[in-house]
């Protein structure tokens, strides 16, 4: 997605500069390509935001002995689709590490609360 | 009933969990014995220590026909040169341990000085540190040779793991080792108790789960899956992986304290390493 819209935004400027003859179209090309460049800025902040809410989580995990195999796997996977500008493929990743980071936690705290199970008596 | 009353029926609760909790090493062991024993009345008390191959009468066959040539000897003499091998400075193994290399069955061991599990892998290197040597990696290479020598020396030897009693760091470490094996983990949620007692026995995917009595007394084995002798940590990596949880440090204070509870668990038996399994 944001591949196409840094394209997109090429494609405009050559327009402005060598298009469209009417100033007002001009115009309204410069606002639509100022929209798409906030767009893509704000997606790139949310990745990161992301990224570094993944590593909080998996270090909050690996704290109590609760980290999952997958977990870094998938922030560094992230990290590349994010470098590669495979921004949504970088989101839907780290959304994945950020939930396993959690549940890891909680899976380790409620088992230091109570491990013993019920089919094995001491 | 009055408040009174109501608190001390509460206290006497919480410390009966307790005790069933933080019950001592030797009733846990006892416990472990009779739960594997009474599960599986067929199975001779020494035969746990063959692992799988005690429950699995198809699997025993082609184990058997493997022990004819067992795929660990070389393991065993290499294992041999690298204890009579003296060091740089002139001293061997034998000074940090002593001219017998029967002495698996003692380990792990609580170390009072150091406050910490001693595994004998650990103490083959603390060996090699204290005379100069580099110290081997816990998983694969060259400690399995060495490890495969002193298991085979010490075959028929009953595991005889102490927890010292008067030691509130070895109780803690025990029990860590207790939590730790009755745990759920990784994205799977099994705990070592899942597999190895819970279902102990049955056949997940193609293959029979063992039971955890016994687990010790094999290692170091070799595994036809990697096609080489491994440790007991490399086993605890590949089983933690399995269940998807990340794995611990070979050699680290979980593993550490995980062998010394499952080790104190199959006292008793009789140490039959190396050994070869799937």
């Amino acid at each position: 997605m944001l591949k196409n819209q840094a394209r997109l935004i090429l494609v405009f400027m050559f327009l402005v500069t060598f298009g469209c003859s009417s100033n007002t179209s001009k115009e309204e090309l410069i606002i639509i390509s100022s929209q798409l460049q906030v767009n893509i800025n704000k997606v790139k902040k949310e990745v990161n935001a992301l990224i570094i809410k993944a590593e909080v989580a998996r270090k909050k995990a690996a704290s109590v002995g609760g980290e999952w195999r997958d977990t870094a796997k998938f922030i560094k996977q992230a990290k590349q689709f994010q470098k590669n500008g495979q921004c949504e493929k970088a989101i839907k990743v780290i959304k994945k590490a950020v939930r396993e980071a959690e549940m890891g936690y909680q899976q380790m705290v409620k088992q230091k609360q109570s491990y013993m199970p019920g089919y094995f008596k001491f | 009933m009055n408040k009174r009353l109501q608190k001390l029926i509460l206290i006497c609760i919480t410390c009966a969990i307790s005790f069933s909790v933080f019950a001592s090493p030797q009733s846990d062991a006892q416990a472990f014995r009779k739960h594997f024993t009474s599960n599986f009345p067929k199975v001779a008390v020494e035969e746990f220590a063959n692992g799988v191959y005690a429950l699995d009468p198809v699997g025993r066959e082609s184990w058997e026909a493997i022990e004819e040539f067992p795929p660990y000897e070389p393991y065993i003499d290499d294992g041999k040169v690298m204890w009579d091998k003296k060091f740089k400075n002139g001293k061997s193994y034998k000074d940090c341990f002593s001219n017998d290399p029967a002495i698996a069955q003692n380990y792990p061991r609580w170390d009072k000085e150091q406050q910490m599990v001693i595994t004998l892998a650990l103490e083959l290197n603390q060996c090699l540190i204290a005379n100069n040597e580099k110290p081997m990696k816990y998983k694969k290479g060259s400690i399995n040779k060495i490890l495969s020598y002193v298991a085979y020396q010490s075959r028929g030897n009953k595991m005889n793991v102490i927890v010292p009693k008067d030691d509130a760091g070895a109780l803690a470490a025990y029990e860590e080792g207790k939590r730790f094996y009755f745990s759920r983990r990784g994205q799977l949620n099994f705990s070592c108790a899942t597999c190895h007692i819970q279902n102990a026995g049955k056949i997940l995917r193609s293959e029979t789960l063992s039971t955890a009595f016994g687990h010790a007394t094999g290692f170091p084995v070799y595994r036809s899956k990697w096609g080489t002798v491994g440790t007991l940590h490399r086993r605890f990596t590949g089983c933690n992986k399995q269940v998807r949880a990340k794995p611990f440090k070979a050699q680290g204070k979980e593993y550490r304290n995980l062998e010394y509870f499952l080790s104190a668990m199959s006292n008793g038996l009789e140490l039959n390493g190396p050994s070869t399994r799937k």
